[in-house]
């Protein structure tokens, strides 16, 4: 089976693709309005809102970047996965509920939608929009780019594509995940993510019982190994120190319940009762494909320190090394399917949330009308964001990734800072207030710029992104006790008071 | 005491905290260093020297931030449904979460004392809370969530109710 690894790999993935297809051919029989194509009229079951949840929220990252972390710094990003059922449980405690009731009342298909309802703001409507589409185009670059270099380096194994570029790599896994999200919006994107994070969690417990048994001695042989070799590696803050631990786990627990990508999916269930079932879906799910990214990198940094393999030439090699030496060819295809499921549930909720910023909350907030047939202008947003990420996508591979930086900068502590408190907070507080809103989105905005144009040094490596979260918390809550509170419109009220 | 001003107050701690953070001085390579010999790896170094200067101040502000997570669980059940059990639960999870830390710090301040440490599991036992304990405490709340649906997150009454409420305002609109 060993002479035949690339060929499984390959048609695992091959396999994998046609599935994504064929799933937006289908979705596209089902998308009739833009209730359909953003929040797929709110008819999902909750299998399909538990693994959309969590598959969306563990993107190309937690299967590439984190097991590269763990590589590189130790224990030090667990405390980046391991917040999941406290971070998922925050947003079902805070938000499922409320959203949902939300949205049946005001037939909202967005968060800015909810945002505004919330609020009685357009100022607040547009801020939020405006955060999304910065953030999606920043995550959207790095997703593109994550899965063109995967599939350059698997092709370029193989005698015909062995010369095959970047620029190709990027539109061949682009075109596949433009097709279906275009053609079936989030009908199309939700029904992948089911595949994609039953993939990924299967990929995830075979990865974990293939890593424990690398050495004789399982996990403690490889802890003592890294213990000689630096004593911090293992210890519970890893090698980046007690700060950097616990911002992460605050940025990353607290604000999970901040990502549109996720909160909006909070919209789409069917019956507001299935939440009993999806949030216990979700934080399984998720806890199953994290054991991934933490044995992956634990166990190639020791076989590396004990010598039985060579040093890796960058950190995010951890998981392709460690699945062509340790894995079985069936299970490498898996998971490099995995990987593909991984980034490209992340990269269509994103498109589907900034095409509604672009097409629905935007003219909204500006016009006070949405636009006339926002299906097709819903299709077009998603085919001209794709355009503009994989522009952005190359650009910060060949002549300067400055931008994509920046741009990334706006990605998950922005999200956290920017909706954390107005929404997660918001929704469950009536004295907060619109003039508390537009200052929290804005400072978020403002404090993330800053700290990303500065370059300045934070003490003990404490996250930009905490400190933005923490700040735009305080200055929501300030803010709101020192503004006069707005009446609340019945219907909200209502839905807050339930 | 609202729910919101302890809120309010678990951040300013950690607002207080993090000025301190500012304020206290910062050892060299207190985010690690580069490995020695192999690329792309990083090392912790004197884990003493780079956490005396800030572990009162992580224990601080951890703990804060936890007590924070407590609230914000608890300020998202209505209020009419916030029962005994409710807050029996809240309170569970939130301590476990708390005594979590407090013993990961402090086996880990006694294994920076000491050199000292059992292997509890496959990990050094401070490791052993991060891995096993951080996710399981935070699982509690999950449980609440799902044994506690009917009975202080969405009752048959609150779903009654919410029937009703979509009836009166879907077609009467928002301003009724």
């Amino acid at each position: 089976m060993e002479a035949y690894r690339q060929p499984i790999i390959l048609g695992s993935l091959l396999v994998y693709l046609v599935l994504c297809i064929g799933i937006g051919i289908w979705a596209l029989r089902r998308t009739k309005s833009a209730g359909d194509f953003f929040v797929a009229g709110r008819s999902l079951g909750p299998a399909v809102v538990g693994l959309a949840i969590f598959s969306s929220t563990m993107s190309g990252f937690g299967f590439v970047g984190g097991p590269g972390l763990v590589y590189s710094t130790g224990i030090s990003s667990l405390w980046m996965c391991l917040t999941s059922p406290l971070g998922l449980a925050l947003g079902f405690y805070l938000v499922a509920k409320r959203i949902r009731i939300v949205a049946e009342l005001r037939n909202t298909v967005s968060l800015p939608d909810v945002v505004a309802a919330r609020y009685d703001s357009e100022a607040a409507r547009l801020l939020t929009a405006i955060t999304i589409i910065l953030g999606v185009m920043g995550y959207m670059a790095t997703q593109i780019l994550a899965m063109a270099i995967v599939l350059k380096t698997l092709l370029s194994t193989t005698a015909i594509f062995a010369d095959i570029s970047l620029i190709t790599c990027a539109l061949m896994s682009t075109a596949v995940l433009l097709f279906y999200s275009v053609t079936g919006g989030i009908i199309a994107s939700v029904y992948t993510d089911l595949v994609q994070g039953s993939v990924m969690v299967v990929a995830g417990v075979l990865v974990f019982i293939t890593a424990i048994n690398v050495f004789d001695g399982g996990m403690q042989e490889a802890s003592t190994i890294l213990f000689a070799d630096d004593p911090e590696t293992i210890m519970p803050f890893g090698t980046v120190g007690v700060i950097t631990c616990i911002g992460w786990f605050f940025m990353f627990g607290l604000g999970v319940a901040g990502q549109p990508h996720v909160i909006t999916k909070m919209m789409m269930n069917k019956n507001l009762s299935d939440n009993r079932t999806i949030l216990p879906l979700a934080v399984l799910g998720y806890i199953m494909t994290a054991l991934l990214w933490i044995s992956i990198g634990l166990i190639m940094r020791s076989v590396v320190i004990a010598g039985l393999e060579d040093p890796l030439s960058a950190p995010d090699q951890a998981a392709p090394v460690f699945l062509t030496v340790f894995a079985n060819p069936l299970l490498a295809g898996v998971v490099f399917a995995g990987l593909f499921a991984a980034i490209m549930s992340t990269a269509d909720s994103f498109l589907n949330i900034g095409a509604a910023a672009i097409i629905h909350d935007i003219p909204q907030a500006l016009r006070g009308r949405p636009l006339e047939n926002e299906l097709l202008w819903a299709r077009w947003a998603t085919f001209g964001l794709c355009v503009i990420a994989i522009a952005f996508a190359l650009y910060s591979y060949y002549i300067n990734n400055r931008l994509v930086a920046l741009l990334g900068a706006f990605g998950w502590g922005t999200f956290a800072a920017a909706i954390v408190p107005v929404v997660v907070v918001g929704l469950n507080w009536q004295r907060a207030t619109k003039q508390a809103a537009v200052a929290a989105v804005a400072s978020s905005l403002l404090i993330n710029f800053f700290i990303e144009i500065s370059d300045v040094a934070i003490p003990y490596g404490l996250p930009g992104g905490f400190l933005a979260l923490a700040s735009s918390m305080t200055i929501f809550i300030a803010v709101s006790l020192v503004t006069p509170q707005g009446v609340l419109k019945p219907d909200i009220r209502a839905a807050m008071e339930l | 005491m609202k729910l919101i001003y302890s809120i309010f107050a678990m951040l300013i701690i950690v607002a207080a905290c993090v000025g301190a953070i500012f304020l206290v001085g910062e050892p060299d390579a207190s985010t690690g260093t580069a490995h020695a010999s192999i690329d792309a790896l990083q090392v912790g170094g004197d884990g003493l020297a780079r956490f005396q200067p800030v572990a009162n101040i992580a224990l601080l502000t951890f703990s804060a931030m936890l007590i924070m997570f407590g609230i914000l669980l608890y300020l998202g059940i209505s209020e009419h449904r916030r029962t005994r059990q409710c807050k029996a639960w809240i309170a569970t999870g939130t301590i476990a979460l708390l005594i979590v830390w407090w013993s990961m710090f402090g086996t880990y301040s006694a294994y920076l004392a000491s050199g000292e440490f059992p292997m509890i599991l496959g990990f050094p036992l401070p490791t052993a809370f991060t891995v096993y304990g951080l996710w399981l405490a935070g699982f509690i709340f999950v449980v609440a969530y799902v044994v506690g649906f009917r009975s202080f997150i969405f009752t048959k009454d609150d779903e009654e109710a919410y029937h009703e409420l979509v009836e009166k305002f879907k077609d009467h609109g928002s301003t009724d």
